[in-house]
């Protein structure tokens, strides 16, 4: 593989920009109304580091009360205020925001077309988000964040309204991101052959979006006309179906764990090899995955309430395997990476490399957090200690903080230079880095323990049961770390702006490593 | 620039979201407009009224007071109010009829709320308070001295208030909506008593009332 | 449904295979980025590796569905549920009826109610009717190690084999009904009937 070769293949060496400080470069009105990919993309960027900035703290505060039993820093409503919150902030302004914005920054480049299609559209999708933030701030809901009817409908106050505006609103931004990003994705000029991974991811990813969001957009709707009382679609006691709820909620809900993950597997594709400095083990699986997934992801969610059935059908057999199915696919993608790396040597620079070292961490934790998807699927065993207990959030929060976070941490410690023309200092951000792998460990990890333990989701305040009062605990020292990590990358990104080594030249030329060099045959007689 | 306003802006939402989590007591929740109990009866999970009786032997072994409550508690908090008879109505009819009572007071109990919330009672007055379930869910019916009170305000969030017994003057374990229940009470002494459901949250929501006694020839009231 | 089948070990075995592919996943990751050997995998690996997986997932949907029939093949079936009906013989040891609210439970046990707590004979099948009587509440026991969801409205069944040793065991709510949801818990009591309860159990 020649330097000429990876210059020439887009696969592994598209993702470069000029070096130089892209930030300073934009003022206000630039930043907010300009139509140049690069903009757009910092802009979602910013806000969903906000969000995560917000989030986090709502976390670690709840956390607090969780630390030890028995003990009340606040009572039930601020609680689940702050637990709220922290999920809806973090799935809708935080994770599928970052991700997506990122591949807009990425994609318009790797696809060679240096723009977004339909820039007016991304722009009102950032902003109805900072309303849906802001109205969520202010409502202050508290019916957590899959706001099950027809709880949701009796809770909160007469602020509640906004909370259900809100989810209209991220649904309808959502959607808008779905136009922006098949439109862009599409607009490939080269062979089907050709196109990247990040073309093919950004379209499923579009796909999901325009077929997903229409059932939140309703859910919010009639939460709201329910509320007004002018409808009783979800409310029982009035003539409604709970189950009309949750068959409409997790349509689009289950699709939605996939709205973070897509986009973050497709910059895992984009940005890998360029690390490796040589393509991937194989495009056709990860074509086959991205398909795949697209076509069972709407196919699987009753498994969020499947106690919720009393006696089981062929419809509950038939979601199950769908679910057991969908396993597939995710595991393509991990083969395909672990596959690239036994494929050759990985060269010095891409090792040592900070983002290359989240992206492997994010590899770790799509394994610790996918294959408990094996048990999770099965109605048998779901019922035991799986269904609404701490499993659920150790699984997700490996596949969400574990997988995608990690991923979007690694573009944005890939894309630094690029935005700011300056290195950041590699002590603080391999800081980060162990800060997130052994607290997030410790995380997922304790929260596996306690749902196999039967902790029960949604709680102020548990019983003093020893094996759930020390887990809690060390719970919320994981916790701790990694509230510690992302303050440490806050600090080294923002000080780094004015004080970080002056980049010159592209900072990721990794160069391939040579291939071990065969011994020369002794002669005989030396 | 940019990462400048975007500081501030970050510290500014982060402040303001702060100050707004933390509010003070809990909104009431919106009571369910609506009851399944009837179509319970119908399907047979819940039994006909009358048709089933209360296991308090069992309550009364299972569920403990927590030491920690009689700390609280002054000393002879709750003397005075005399219990003469408590039950479901349909069962201490008959002992009903046979007590000599002074007055009858008929309240409504429903989310969230004790309707009347003030009763006012002479000492040495017999008085028969007839506390029907208006609402849609089960209720409790509990009554207490106003002092007792600190025995239990100070775990009222905690996670064992179901599995926990609350040292109280008399308690109906539960009400199902539409059932009712008769309490005659007489107060020996002047005083103020609570009476409330102490399922969780209920009580925070406003299911609570009070019963005063007066003594003769002025006001008054000691605890 | 495997705890309340006695059928522990078959639910050791997916837990196994869990382990067992968690574990291949991160050895693979870790081999790949440290061990010196270096090899390009052919397709037929990753065809086979899909297949082992889709053997596992075959057997993962077999047991699951054969537990789960077996569990509700217990229920009571259709026409001849109610007040008064007897259960086949020897089928449930007792019969509970109980009612889920915002914050409690109910137990209606034969000619008897109790709030939120229900005895049990030790060792022995309990059958549970429920329903939730205002929005979704969940119904766990841990001990058990089964859970039911309950929309407002409907009527459910579930049974779980009591524990063995006497004593007090927690059944909880586990889906979000509002601000007591933290507190809505009950006992089940395991005892022979006319004894008292044992120490505290979790």
């Amino acid at each position: 593989m020649t330097a000429k070769t990876i210059e020439n293949n887009r696969d592994v060496d598209a993702a470069r920009w000029e070096v130089r400080d892209f930030l300073a470069e934009l003022d206000l009105r630039t930043f907010l109304f300009s139509d140049d990919y690069r903009v757009i993309a910092l802009k979602g960027v910013l806000l969903s580091l906000m969000m995560l900035a917000l989030a986090g703290t709502f976390g670690l505060t709840f956390r607090a009360e969780l630390t030890f039993p028995d003990i009340q820093l606040f009572g039930a409503r601020p609680y689940m205020n702050l637990m709220t919150l922290h999920g809806m902030l973090m799935v809708f302004g935080f994770l599928i925001p970052f991700v997506i914005s990122l591949c807009y920054y990425v994609m318009p480049r790797v696809l060679g077309t240096e723009k977004l299609e339909w820039p007016a559209l991304a722009h009102a999708s950032w902003w109805l988000l900072v309303v849906a933030a802001v109205l969520l701030i202010i409502g202050r809901p508290d019916f957590t964040w899959t706001f099950y009817a027809p709880m949701s409908l009796r809770v909160g106050g007469p602020l509640v309204w906004m909370g259900y505006l809100a989810i209209a609103l991220v649904a309808i931004s959502e959607f808008l991101a779905g136009l922006v990003l098949l439109k862009s994705a599409v607009k490939w000029s080269g062979s089907l052959r050709d196109w990247p991974l990040m073309g093919w991811g950004m379209m499923t990813q579009g796909i999901m979006l325009l077929f997903s969001t229409p059932a939140l957009a309703l859910v919010g709707l009639i939460l709201l006309t329910d509320w007004l009382q002018l409808t009783a679609v979800f409310d029982p006691s009035r003539g409604g179906s709970t189950t009309t709820f949750l068959w409409l909620f997790w349509f689009y809900g289950h699709p939605a764990v996939y709205l973070p993950l897509v986009p973050a597997i497709s910059l895992v594709y984009t940005l890998l090899p360029r690390f490796l400095a040589r393509p991937l083990w194989s495009k056709i699986s990860a074509i086959v995955a991205f398909i795949t997934l697209l076509v069972l992801s709407f196919g699987v969610f009753h498994h969020h309430f499947q106690p919720a059935v009393n006696v089981h059908t062929w419809v509950q057999r038939f979601f199950q395997i769908m679910t057991l199915l969908i396993f597939i696919p995710s595991t393509l993608h991990v083969f395909n990476w672990v596959a690239s790396l036994f494929e050759g040597p990985i060269p010095d620079e891409g090792r040592r490399a900070v983002p290359f070292k989240f992206l492997m961490g994010s590899i770790f934790f799509i394994i610790l957090g996918g294959v408990v998807g094996y048990i999770n699927a099965q109605i048998a065993i779901n019922t035991e200690f799986i269904h609404n207990t701490y499993w659920i959030p150790g699984h997700f929060h490996a596949m969400f903080l574990g997988f995608c976070a990690q991923v979007g941490m690694a573009a944005v410690y890939y894309l630094y230079p690029y935005w700011t023309g300056r290195m950041y200092n590699q002590r603080l951000a391999n800081l980060h880095f162990w800060l997130w792998q052994v607290g997030i460990f410790g995380q997922v990890m304790t929260m596996y323990a306690l749902g196999y333990a039967f902790f029960p989701r949604w709680v102020v305040d548990y019983l003093p049961i020893p094996i759930w009062s020390t887990l809690q605990f060390w719970l919320t020292a994981s916790v701790v770390l990694v509230g510690l990590g992302f303050l440490v990358m806050a600090w080294n990104l923002l000080r780094s702006y004015r004080h970080g080594e002056v980049v010159q030249g592209d900072p990721w030329t990794i160069r391939p490593a040579a291939a071990p060099q065969p011994q020369p045959v002794p002669a005989p007689g030396e | 620039m940019i990462l400048r306003l975007w500081l501030i802006s970050t510290a500014v939402v982060l402040a303001v979201a702060w100050y707004l989590a933390l509010p003070g007591s809990p909104p009431p929740y919106q009571a369910s407009p609506g009851s399944f109990v009837e179509e319970f009866m119908q399907a047979g999970l819940v039994p006909e009224p009358d048709h089933y009786e209360e296991d308090e032997e069992l309550e009364h072994d299972v569920f403990e007071v927590p030491e920690e409550d009689a700390l609280r508690v002054p000393e002879g908090a709750g003397e005075g109010l005399e219990v003469l008879l408590l039950g479901r109505e349909s069962e201490v009819q008959d002992q009903l009829a046979a007590l000599e009572v002074d007055r009858t007071i008929e309240i409504a109990m429903s989310e969230w709320r004790f309707d009347p919330g003030r009763i006012q009672v002479n000492t040495g007055e017999t008085v028969a308070l007839v506390i029907e379930n208006t609402g849609n869910i089960p209720h409790e019916f509990m009554i207490m001295a106003d002092a007792a009170m600190k025995g239990v305000n100070y775990r009222l969030a905690r996670a064992d208030w179901n599995l926990t017994e609350h040292d109280n003057i008399a308690e109906q374990s539960f009400l199902l909506p539409k059932e009712r229940m008769v309490m005659v009470v007489r107060a020996d002494k002047p005083g103020m008593w609570m009476f409330m459901c102490m399922f969780p949250y209920h009580m925070q929501f406003g299911m609570m009332g009070m019963l005063m006694a007066q003594g003769e020839g002025g006001g008054g009231m000691q605890m | 449904m495997y705890e309340a089948l006695g059928l522990g070990t078959e639910r050791a075995v997916l837990i196994g295979i869990m382990l067992a592919l968690g574990v291949a996943g991160i050895a693979a990751l870790f081999a790949g980025l440290f061990w010196s050997r270096k090899f390009r995998l052919p397709y037929s690996a990753e065809v086979a590796f899909v297949a082992l997986l889709v053997g596992l997932l075959i057997y993962g949907d077999t047991t699951s569905t054969r537990t789960y029939r077996a569990y509700e093949a217990l229920f009571p079936q259709e026409g001849d549920m109610g007040v008064g009906d007897e259960p086949p013989p020897g089928t449930f040891a007792k019969e509970v009826r109980v009612l889920a609210f915002q914050w409690g439970f109910i137990f209606f046990d034969g000619d008897k109610a109790l709030r939120n707590v229900v005895q049990v004979p030790p060792g022995e099948r309990v059958l549970f009717q429920l329903g939730a009587s205002d929005v979704i509440h969940g119904f766990n026991v841990p001990a058990a190690s089964i859970t039911a969801e309950l929309e407002p409205g409907e009527t459910y069944y579930l049974w779980l084999r009591a524990p063995d040793k006497p004593g007090r065991y927690l059944i909880q709510c586990l889906n979000y009904c509002g601000l007591g949801h933290a507190q809505m818990k009950a006992w089940l009591v395991v005892a022979e009937e006319g004894e008292e309860a044992g120490d505290e159990e979790a």
